[in-house]
């Protein structure tokens, strides 16, 4: 018999706060994380606001030996770990080791070892004598960076599907533990800041000059940012038995593949409305059942077009009634760590009944008919919500949670 | 709840050794090694200069087209093994038909590593306006999948997985829950490993932590790759592609499409110790998914590369879990393919299923009875074997702390 999945601790390191006390203030009153450019010199870029990470305060997570060997993504991934496992008031000292294990979203192989790497390889320095040598070994592998502190034994796996990462992880989790492989997950994604990907998307002409505005008509652009988010999945059974708090329980996800362009989405958005749907087909709700979607809107113009019109597709004439927004218009788009972040947004505005806003949003654009909750948060009852997340290479996810009740 | 069954029909290997199923395995039973000195970069600084490596590969004959300008070395030879796995399993006319209900997964490391740092390359020393726009899709871990999926139009589910040296078999494992979870009927289950300067630069960076991983090749002497055995000084780099379809059984009885094995059982893990238990409880976990009892095990694909604390360890691990079955088989592949990190599970189970459909087993080169490092529990020999053969333990386990075993049986 399949077991029932929830979310009983969550950790994030993010643009506008970190920890979930400090992100759920920052998405409430509509923080804006996204700045000027400090960690590099953006003079070569057409532009230069990003989300980073200012405030320093996931270090006090870390040991110092992590700080001074941990990558910076690596740092966000095990500070946000830890951060998880503490709201989920589990004691990794009781828990059967070989029954924790994760899935952890990433895009590339780390971009600052890779960085490293360019520049001994340009000297023709083969003798690797960094202080952060060590983590060489885990250069794509941040799932074994977060297991490491604790022993944790479970199965240690990174699934790198770009953008739309959290999702995918948040899936490979929720299946382990209904089907008894794994009795706790982290699931989660981290990502650093890094020029790797501010070329790509600079020379994609993908990135906005100012603030990233999704579904609004004079949308220029993603902004690219940083950090992790992690959730501690676990089952049912065990949540209740040690009377664990429970932020919201996962439905079912739908996934799925549009082999149609490696970096456009179909500007149908096909692969967006098969996920929906699969994801409402395997949680057994209708469309009628969501109370709040989180959108993947990255503020590109294809993006939130495309986005519109399959969330459209799905949920027809409800659609002005269903709040859709974008979390990415205050945290910007943490990459391989985005779809976690807004799975915890998601299950925190089921918790609050609240519904954190699109912020920027200026001018409707007749091409995104959906309601995006601009600027302000909304109060509502939210009992059931979907996250959208769409990657490169046409890897697409959603995730629905819902709200637990006795 | 009625319990899917899932099947392998159709098996794509582009390796070293050879390209194409019957090549490979040609190839593996008559012992050919796959073992080049490296031509296409310069490994002056490093030493250790050799590597299983793929010779060109004629991408046209196999897909009737040229490559995409921005389609790396692994993503071609990942295309090929799938068009062959395709064209095995009788699948390539019929992807119009079928393409929502087939799904692509990729068990790799790195995805194009070299592609990943040739773009960071260009963006940090000569400035980010000469990147190359079409390339930047190749940096992501995920490209090579998502260019099998685009290439024959697959549309149920696109995903990598990058566990490390146990990628291949985690992409196994994932693929069979997603099949029998009805998120696809077939899918086309990969490992890709491709070898590139950064992998060398990355595994010989290991040495300066105590960790070495490749042997000295002093004078440019060819190494001997030696897996279980006492006086073996490290483990090989390989290249392959090994791509498996996989799919509902039902499914494949019904377009009655050859069927070479079954995958009965799967179990991953993690642990930087790199202990015993861990390797037993990996062990275990897979035969108890596949409800067998390890007495029941043939022969093992062993993991062993020629690196010593990993052959170790396994040898260890095995007899413990195997102290009573008598009639045990295993070898290891490695030592004529390499260690193929993201690729050796999916490589070692196309020789599986020619092992469990001949009743041959590859030989394990250079391995010695009298120098082995464990004293092995099971038959292991440097020629092939012929053996009564239902169920194979395909291990790998990695220098890097992931853990995964496959249990692949005889499909009746």
């Amino acid at each position: 018999m399949d077991r029932r999945v929830v979310v009983t601790g969550m950790g994030v390191v993010s643009p506008i706060g970190s920890g979930i006390k400090e992100f759920w203030k920052g998405l409430v009153k509509g923080k804006n994380g996204c700045q000027q450019i400090t960690l590099f010199d953006t003079s070569k870029y057409r532009t230069d606001i990003a989300g980073e990470v200012k405030d320093t305060s996931y270090l006090d997570c870390l040991t110092a030996q992590e700080i001074r060997m941990l990558y910076r993504g690596s740092q966000f991934a095990v500070a946000a770990a830890r951060m998880a496992l503490e709201d989920s008031g589990l004691d990794s000292q009781q828990i059967p080791k070989e029954l924790f294990g994760t899935c952890m979203g990433s895009n590339t192989p780390d971009p600052a070892t890779g960085e490293e790497i360019v520049f001994l390889l340009n000297k023709d320095d083969y003798s690797l004598k960094p202080r952060k040598k060590a983590q060489i070994s885990s250069l794509t592998n941040k799932a074994m960076e977060v297991l490491k502190p604790f022993k944790f034994k479970g199965p240690a796996v990174l699934i790198p599907t770009a953008c739309a990462a959290g999702n995918y992880c948040l899936g490979y989790a929720y299946d382990l533990i209904r089907t008894g492989r794994a009795d706790y997950m982290f699931a989660g994604g981290a990502d650093p800041m890094n020029q790797l990907g501010y070329a790509g998307f600079n020379r994609l002409r993908a990135l906005a000059s100012d603030k990233c505005q999704p579904f609004d008509k004079n949308r220029k652009g993603l902004v690219m940012s940083e950090g992790a988010g992690i959730l501690v999945l676990e089952s049912l059974d065990s949540a209740v038995k040690r009377n664990a708090k429970i932020y919201a329980e996962m439905k079912g996800y739908g996934l799925s593949s549009e082999s149609y362009h490696p970096t456009a989405p179909h500007p149908d958005g096909i692969g967006g409305v098969k996920a929906m749907e699969s994801a409402l087909e395997r949680a057994s709700l209708k469309p009628e059942d969501i109370d709040y979607i989180n959108a993947h809107g990255t503020g590109t113009p294809a993006n939130d077009r495309m986005e519109s019109k399959a969330i459209n597709k799905v949920f027809g004439n409800r659609i002005n009634k269903i709040p859709v927004s974008s979390t990415k218009s205050m945290v910007g788009h943490m990459m391989g760590a985005a779809s976690a972040a807004e799975a915890i947004a998601t299950c925190l505005a089921i918790n609050n009944d609240l519904i954190p806003p699109t912020i920027n949003f200026e001018e409707k654009d007749p091409k995104c008919d959906i309601d995006c909750v601009p600027n302000k948060a909304r109060k509502a009852t939210i009992n059931t919500a979907l996250s959208n997340s769409f990657a490169f290479g046409g890897n697409i996810a959603s995730v629905i949670f819902g709200k637990w009740q006795k | 709840m009625s319990k899917k069954r899932i099947v392998i029909t159709g098996l794509g290997v582009a390796s070293s050794i050879g390209i194409g199923k019957k090549d490979f395995w040609k190839a593996l039973i008559s012992a050919k090694n796959g073992l080049k000195q490296i031509k296409r970069f310069d490994l002056q600084e490093i030493d250790s200069q050799f590597c299983y490596e793929i010779s060109e590969i004629d991408y046209e004959k196999y897909m009737k087209q040229k490559p995409s300008s921005y389609m790396d070395r692994g993503s071609r030879f990942l295309l090929v093994g799938t068009k062959l796995a395709l064209s095995d399993s009788s699948l390539d006319q019929k992807i119009d038909e079928l393409h929502s209900d087939i799904g692509v997964v990729t068990g790799t490391q790195y995805g194009c590593i070299h592609s990943n740092f040739d773009f960071h390359r260009t963006t940090l020393l000569k400035g980010p306006a000469y990147v190359n726009p079409m390339r930047f899709p190749s940096t992501l871990i995920n490209f090579p999948s998502s260019m099998v999926s685009l290439f024959f139009k697959t549309d149920a589910l696109n995903t990598t997985i990058a566990s490390g040296t146990a990628a291949g078999a985690d992409a196994v494992g994932y693929a069979c829950q997603m099949i029998k979870d009805e998120r696809a009927k077939i899918i086309l289950a990969s490992g890709l490993a491709d070898v590139e300067l950064e992998d060398f630069f990355i595994i010989h960076s290991q040495k300066h932590r105590g960790f070495q991983l490749l042997p000295d090749c002093p004078g440019k002497k060819m190494p001997v790759v030696k897996p279980f055995d006492k006086s073996a000084e490290g483990l090989v780099l390989g290249e392959s592609a090994a791509v498996l379809v996989l799919e509902e059984l039902d499914h494949a009885e019904i377009r009655g499409a050859n069927i070479y094995a079954e995958i009965l059982g799967y179990k991953s893990s993690f642990d930087t110790d790199l202990s015993t238990a861990t390797l037993k409880d990996t062990m275990q976990g897979a035969l108890d998914d596949a409800s067998l009892n390890p007495e029941s095990i043939d022969y093992i694909s062993a993991s062993a590369n020629g690196w010593l604390p990993g052959d170790k360890n396994e040898a260890q691990a095995i007899n413990e879990v195997f102290a009573n079955n008598k009639e045990l088989a295993l070898g290891s592949i490695k030592s004529m393919v390499g260690e193929l990190c993201g690729a050796s599970a999916p490589t070692q189970t196309v020789s599986a299923c020619f092992s469990i459909n001949k009743g041959v087993i590859p030989p394990t080169l250079n391995f010695h009875k009298e120098s082995q490092a464990v004293k092995l529990n099971g038959l292991i020999s440097n020629a092939k074997m012929s053996k009564k053969i239902n169920f194979v333990m395909v291990n790998s386990f990695g220098y890097d702390g992931n853990n995964a075993s496959l249990v692949i049986g005889k499909y009746s």
